[in-house]
């Protein structure tokens, strides 16, 4: 008996002092690269929002505001997140909107569009994603065009009821991916609607500004 | 050390070859070999893995007892992923990106714990070291060849978007092999992997067969060697 109580806390302090080893190798590794893994991954939210402009407009901090959002379940948009309003210096003031699509096929998919003050869609871009590799992974742009049917879309076009993946809708679903076309196509039309209540207070600011500036 | 050094050499890459012989940590061979960069990415990711777990774990060897090897090398493998994942995140962030779930999994490809229960753990960390590259390196390979003819077959082209991996610098080294090719798809999707990693596997064996007969000729009564010799004229 005594025997093997020593057996297992000999067992028992070995594997936590293992535990604390290699805790300890991966919490130094973290530290070392967390600072740049930050500017990876801003630089690479930088890329995607450039993305989903039209390509006339470019990102510079002259032209770009940032908006504070109120949380709203339904776009998965979370206390304290921000939206970018950038203003061109001709046309429409433009949204980037960061929404997430909670239901993919392995979890939340993370996505920004850009939303023209009219409620046209100038881009949707997937940002973060843990679908399948060779089949719901071609929400990325690098992979397949499938995002760029979002283009020019808006809440009334597609009519609200098509505003789904397959026969009755009018957005194609991703061959062996219907799961995550639908949450994607949901969480974009979401997104619209979400800027279409909110009209008001994501554009506001940016039309007083154009109302200063022209005497 | 030498004699073992060419042994464990020639059991890495050739006659246990993880991927070919062994047949393990095929999941994310088959994945995500649809381009070289990919295949390389994921080959050096399981390199240094390996390499790192069979140090780690012949360091340790004489330190764990039987009941807790298992969960130790499981722990020291784990943390070792978690470390390539955040220095790939730090350092070849969009290939971290492509390549997404395959890395985590990495810690799933039985090779990794296979080397550290079979060898790392019974041997001097000079030949645990040598034998996780050597590992490391016929994995590699076989992704790479495996990630070539299927980027070949399936886009004409090869080491595209090498950018993801090696820096700017790298981003016109693809080399277009057929231009205006049209895409075979079949390669490029998972039937594709499974067709080109059976041709490989037959390749090798084939090879094999072949170095194995010549052997059993070579071995063969000295006489037909001096009749061989003395032929002036054509073999046949």
């Amino acid at each position: 008996m005594s025997e093997a109580v020593r057996a297992i806390q000999r067992n028992a302090v070995g594997l936590a002092l293992f535990a604390a080893l290699t805790a300890g190798a991966i919490g130094v590794t973290q530290i070392l690269t967390a600072e740049r893994i930050e500017q990876q991954r801003e630089l690479a939210t930088a890329r995607a929002r450039a993305a989903v402009l039209p390509e006339a407009v470019s990102l510079d901090a002259g032209n770009t505001q940032k908006v504070p959002l109120p949380a709203n379940e339904a776009t998965g948009i979370r206390e304290g997140a921000e939206a970018i309003r950038v203003t061109p210096g001709t046309g429409d003031a433009i949204l980037i909107l960061p929404v997430t699509a909670p239901d993919g096929y392995s979890g939340r998919i993370e996505l920004i569009l850009g939303i023209r003050e009219d409620g046209t869609l100038t881009g949707v871009r997937a940002t973060e994603h843990q679908e399948t590799p060779g089949l719901g992974d071609a929400i990325e742009v690098a992979k397949s065009d499938w995002i760029l049917d979002f283009n020019g879309r808006s809440l009334d076009n597609p009519p609200p009821e098509q505003w789904q993946v397959g026969q009755e809708g009018a957005f194609d679903a991703l061959s062996g991916a219907t799961i995550t076309s639908r949450a994607v196509v949901e969480a974009v039309r979401r997104g619209l609607a979400f800027t279409a209540d909110h009209q008001e207070s994501l554009f506001r600011n940016a039309d007083k500004e154009a109302g200063a500036e022209t005497p | 050390m030498s004699a073992g050094a060419n042994q464990i050499i020639h059991d890495g890459l050739w006659r246990n070859n993880p991927a070919l012989v062994q047949l393990l940590g095929l999941c994310p061979l088959l994945a995500v070999t649809n381009t070289v960069v990919n295949a390389i990415g994921l080959g050096l990711a399981t390199l240094m893995v390996v390499t790192g777990s069979n140090m780690a774990v012949s360091l340790i060897r004489h330190r764990v007892t039987d009941s807790m090897r298992l969960p130790a090398f499981v722990m020291i493998i784990a943390a070792l992923v978690t470390c390539t994942e955040l220095i790939m995140q730090a350092y070849a962030y969009r290939l971290y990106q492509i390549l997404g779930i395959f890395i985590p999994l990495i810690v799933t490809n039985c090779a990794i714990l296979g080397r550290a229960e079979a060898f790392a753990s019974r041997n001097a960390l000079p030949k645990a070291t040598l034998d996780g590259l050597m590992t490391g390196l016929g994995f590699l390979a076989v992704l790479v060849l495996l990630g070539g003819m299927r980027e070949l077959v399936g886009y004409g082209t090869l080491l595209a978007d090498a950018h993801l991996l090696f820096g700017e610098a790298a981003r016109d080294w693809t080399l277009t092999v057929f231009p205006d090719y049209r895409q075979a798809l079949i390669a490029v999707l998972p039937p594709g992997a499974f067709i080109g990693l059976g041709l490989i596997i037959a390749a090798r064996n084939r090879i094999d067969h072949h170095i194995q007969q010549q052997q059993t000729t070579r071995e063969q009564p000295v006489e037909s060697g001096h009749k061989r010799v003395r032929v002036t004229g054509t073999f046949s």
